[in-house]
């Protein structure tokens, strides 16, 4: 064995470089913890709240705490999960998610983490809210309804693609994802279909305009393999992004 | 040469027609380097003081003169309430609506405005608490303060409106706002000598003051209670030679107006005390963050600033630049604070790192409310053991409480870190007063039999805040006032905080139906859980505290009603 | 197991009939459970007034007055209220009017419609009004079970009346958690 430092995720043992938050060195040793905005290759955003984790009494978000030295972590309680299925109660609660419609369905790792969790239902009262689409764009189509405000396309627009195209606008329950032109649509930006911003939304908010409903009930991502066992995927990643 | 948007008593109907030239000289005359991209922010506030507006043509100049682009604008204009990218009606009405207010009966005033207003060019409207609940009913007439209004007072204002008279024909006593000290302590009433707690820090140095600092156990008086020095420690052990200071001054905790006082009554000691820290952690520069409500201050504040600068205590080796908010409550919490300084959205960032560590502009900051630097200048003029001559043991000295609400004589009283509840009811003339929200919407109910409880950081009833309700007042409407200021508050960066608030307003309307007995439990074992989920999973202090008023309403409502 | 056999009462709201279909999707699965329980009020019986029952299923949300009086009917009736499928529980694809005032979804329906003739809107009082927001059935009275899909699969079905008969809270596998 190394001598690298290391934490103990809920009793296993987590090696971490200088610099790792808890949930990069978890990611790196192939332990999942449950999220929806943190991805590998961007920085963090902490919003999602579904990686919050218990640590000397607090609870924090994995993918914003710096990993240290012999940190207990736990992640899998009973209170975690509970909390986990409520805050994905309150995502599908917020938006519009009509999964029977939708072209991600299957495919989403919101919907994913639903079924993993045991959700059956809202639990709260869907707020209905009215939220405009963008279908201003010849190859993508932006369905608001289904947004998650988790800022991954924000953050690929810029780190990956260096276009700083989507960014998040408003306050509190009217917060949005908005496009950088001057009109605000995003057929007014410089966004293409082969950008890494249109193939990173965890839901079915940036959408391409053709080829969608491409696999079978059954077929699709999360159909057969839960996502804490594969990892937070989307069906154009090849199975690669995250692990 | 064009004038301060700030003067005082501008009314709408001045404003001036859209001009390139006015509005670069006018934001020239601001700061000399006005299009900055983190200037932004600040820009757009000046604009809309100017202009009444920043209508989207105004943004798309600001865009090309500052490289900001458009939509960044327009995201800004989305997230603060004042800023308004519509054309200003004649009159912009906003009345405060905080509890007290409402239990002032607000909502008539409202409605009869609207009424007798509806085909004049008014807008009427509501906005949070703004910082003058010791003078219900309050409101911001195209941002000024209007204090006091009442079912016939009302009527006259709206007589003037219909009239279109501008606002410096309108009676000027309405303007005034009191700002009395009904009981004075240390803080309120030392010979305060300007500028010799900053000579003797000058003189003696950065670890004598942070020492000094420590001696006094002064904990921050913005809510938190956290230890000065060990904050300023931090921030003066950092190796980056560029170090910030920062003064929050948004005092938007609903019925708090301690720090307009100060603001107005002691500024050179907030300045003073700035300029104090600075010399304790190595910085040259500071910021004073000030929120929109109080733009009626800017000129004195700025006036004041500019005496420092011309006694020569400031400017050289520090100098203090005054920013505005424009209504964002969250912006009061420090690291939100922090990135509105810097021109962004008010969205609260991740600690670690601490503001400390990395706060403006990535670099070390301390930020202090305006009462710590007061008592920071105080203790070094008069000394840390005349400091701990009050207060306990873990919170030294004394505090000045916002007062309002059920009682013969709201306002501002200094008292001793952890004088009960009582004595500040028996000095403000609540005989009557059956419950006290002490600490603000998000601290502690307390009921007659807890008036014992003591003022302090190690007891629920923190203080600082202190509203007064006597008998006929309903919790329930206390609870619902609370938890739509936090629905209407939340930033909306993290899911348990901008859905959580929201689904908490459902909550509340189903417990109020008439229902079965099996589903009101359930509703209350909702919103207890709810509560919990988001004090544990939320992203900064707002969310975490935005559930205690329902589960105050729960613990104690029984005992009420 | 119990030996008295379990009354079933089913019903469709704003709903699609296509959960029904599924529960009789269980084909012969159905068959030896009909020794254990029998129908109630149900479209599959053609009785229209329940009486009193073990398992209410409805799928459907709330859409109209009449649905919410006959969601109260079920719920005084049935020891267990299942939400069936996604319109019962979060109003489902009617809800997708929900962004639109009823006015609207009129006009668009009965007057502007592609292919309408002898444009009118309804007006005889016997209609029941339209709720402004179509609803879940969470919203009017507690539910006891959810069953998710659009529609459940009939192993979810299955897995219900089973753990009924058990007397014990249903667990649906990770198969029969479905929103689609
Ligand atoms: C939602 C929220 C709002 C706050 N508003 C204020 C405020 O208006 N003024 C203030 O001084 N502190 C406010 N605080 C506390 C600040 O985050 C911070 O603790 C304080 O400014 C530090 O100064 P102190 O140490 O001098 O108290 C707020 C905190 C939160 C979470
Ligand atoms: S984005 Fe995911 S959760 Fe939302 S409707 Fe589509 S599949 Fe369902
Ligand atoms: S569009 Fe998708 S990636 Fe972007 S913020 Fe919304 S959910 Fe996240
Ligand atoms: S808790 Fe509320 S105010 Fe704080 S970051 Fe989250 S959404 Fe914003
Ligand atoms: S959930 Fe699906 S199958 Fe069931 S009624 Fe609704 S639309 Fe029809």
């Amino acid at each position: 064995m190394s001598d690298q430092p290391q934490f103990q995720l809920d009793g296993q043992p987590i090696p971490f470089q200088p610099g790792d938050t808890i949930m990069q060195a978890a990611h790196r040793a192939g332990v999942y913890i449950p999220h929806l905005c943190f991805h590998p290759q961007f920085r963090p955003h902490g919003s999602c709240r579904l990686c919050v984790v218990n640590m000397q009494g607090k609870t924090v978000s994995a993918c914003t705490q710096p990993a240290s030295i012999d940190l207990e972590v736990h992640s899998e309680t009973t209170e975690l999960r509970q909390s986990r299925l409520r805050l994905i109660q309150l995502l599908f609660a917020e938006g519009n998610h009509f999964c029977p419609s939708c072209e991600t369905s299957g495919n989403c790792q919101l919907q994913a983490l639903a079924y993993d969790l045991g959700m059956t239902h809202y639990h709260y009262d869907p707020f209905y809210p009215t939220r405009i689409p963008d279908g201003s764009h010849p190859e993508l189509f932006i369905d608001r309804d289904r947004c998650i405000q988790c800022d991954l396309c924000g953050r690929a627009s810029e780190q990956a693609d260096h276009k700083a195209i989507y960014l998040l606008a408003g306050r509190g329950q009217h917060t949005h994802v908005a496009f950088r032109s001057d009109d605000g649509e995003l057929g007014s930006t410089q966004a293409q279909a082969e950008d890494r911003a249109s193939h990173v939304c965890p839901v079915g908010c940036i959408l391409p305009k053709s080829g969608n409903y491409p696999d079978i009930a059954g077929a699709r991502l999360y159909d057969q393999i839960p996502i804490h066992a594969q990892g937070n995927h989307r069906r154009d990643d090849g199975g690669t992004h995250d692990d | 040469m064009a004038e301060s948007p700030f003067e005082w008593l501008r009314a709408k109907s001045d404003f001036p027609e859209w001009d390139t030239d006015l509005a670069e000289q006018t934001l020239l005359n601001q700061h000399p380097a006005p299009f900055r991209p983190e200037r932004a922010l600040q820009s757009l506030v000046v604009l809309q003081q100017q202009f009444g507006q920043v209508s989207p043509p105004m943004q798309t100049w600001l865009a090309s003169k500052s490289g900001v682009t458009v939509a960044d604008l327009r995201s800004l204009v989305s997230f603060y309430q004042f800023l308004e990218p519509t054309p200003p009606p004649r009159y912009h009405l906003r009345f405060a609506n905080n509890i007290i207010e409402q239990i002032n009966g607000v909502n008539h005033l409202v409605e009869q405005a609207r009424a007798t207003l509806h085909d004049a060019d008014c807008k009427v409207e509501t906005t949070s608490c703004i910082g003058l609940s010791d003078h219900p009913i309050a409101a911001l007439i195209n941002g000024h303060p209007i204090t006091r209004l009442n079912r016939s007072n009302i009527n006259e204002l709206c007589q003037l409106i219909r009239a279109g008279k501008s606002l410096q024909e309108w009676p000027r006593r309405w303007f005034a706002v009191d700002n009395t000290i009904h009981h004075p302590g240390p803080l309120t009433s030392y010979p305060y000598a300007r500028g010799q707690g900053l000579a003797l820090a000058t003189q003696q140095g950065q670890q004598w003051v942070l020492n000094h600092m420590d001696a006094s156990g002064l904990r921050g008086l913005g809510g938190a209670g956290f230890p000065t020095a060990v904050k300023w420690r931090l921030c003066a052990e950092q190796a980056d030679p560029v170090k910030y200071i920062t003064c929050n001054a948004d005092e938007g905790e609903p019925g708090t107006f301690k720090d307009r006082f100060y603001l107005t009554v002691q500024t050179d000691q907030v300045i003073e005390g700035m300029a104090i820290a600075a010399v304790a952690v190595g910085a040259s520069k500071g910021y004073l963050y000030l929120r929109g409500e109080y733009l009626y201050l800017v000129k004195h504040i700025e006036a004041v600033l500019q005496q420092w600068r011309e006694r020569g205590q400031l400017g050289a080796g520090f100098d203090i630049e005054l920013q505005l908010g424009a209504g964002a409550y969250v912006c009061g919490e420090e690291s939100a604070m922090l990135e509105s300084l810097a021109g962004k959205r008010g969205i609260p960032t991740s600690k670690p790192p601490f503001p400390g560590q990395k706060g403006l502009f990535g670099k070390p900051t301390v930020v202090n409310n305006v009462e710590t630097l007061v008592a920071a200048t105080y203790i070094l003029q008069q000394g840390s053991s005349a400091f701990r001559l009050v207060g306990t043991e873990h919170s030294p000295g004394s505090r000045l409480h916002s007062v309002s609400g059920d009682c013969r004589r709201p306002g501002l009283y200094e008292l001793p870190q952890g004088a009960p509840v009582q004595d500040l009811l028996a000095l403000c003339g609540a005989e009557d007063a059956h419950c006290v929200q002490s600490g603000g919407p998000s601290g502690a109910l307390l009921l007659r039999h807890q008036f014992q409880t003591p003022l302090d950081f190690e007891s629920p009833g923190r203080g600082g805040s202190v509203m007064v309700f006597n008998r006929d007042r309903s919790l329930w409407d206390i609870t619902r006032n609370f938890t739509r200021f936090f629905q209407h508050e939340s930033c909306g960066f993290c899911t348990p905080c901008r859905a959580g608030t929201v689904a908490m307003n459902h909550l509340l309307d189903r417990y109020e139906q008439p229902t079965t007995a099996r589903q009101k439990a359930q509703t209350r074992a909702d919103m207890i859980e709810l509560t919990q989920l988001m004090q544990h999973t939320s992203h900064c202090g707002l969310g975490k505290t935005a559930g205690l008023p329902v589960l105050n309403f729960l613990n104690q409502g029984a005992g009420h009603e | 197991m119990t030996t008295k056999k379990v009354r079933v009462a089913t019903c469709s709201l704003a709903g699609c009939f296509g959960c029904h279909m599924s529960f009789l999707d269980m084909d012969e699965a159905l068959i030896p459970l009909l020794d254990h329980i029998e129908f109630d009020r149900s479209p599959l019986t053609d009785i229209k007034t329940a009486t009193r029952c073990d398992i209410g299923l409805i799928e459907g949300g709330l859409c109209n007055e009449e649905n919410k009086e006959v969601l109260h009917q079920f719920r005084e009736q049935c020891t267990y209220l299942v939400a069936v499928g996604a319109c019962a529980i979060n109003g489902g694809v009617p809800a997708m009017r929900n962004h639109l005032s009823v006015q609207a979804c009129l006009e668009e329906s009965y007057l502007d419609g592609l292919g309408v003739v002898d444009a009118q809107i309804p007006n005889d009082p016997e209609l029941p009004a339209l709720l402004p927001k179509v609803l879940p059935l969470q919203a009017e009275v507690a539910i006891d079970f959810f069953l998710p899909g659009c529609p459940p699969p009939a192993a979810a079905f299955l897995e219900l009346v089973q753990a009924v008969l058990e007397q014990r809270a249903p667990n649906l596998d990770y198969a029969s958690r479905r929103f689609d």
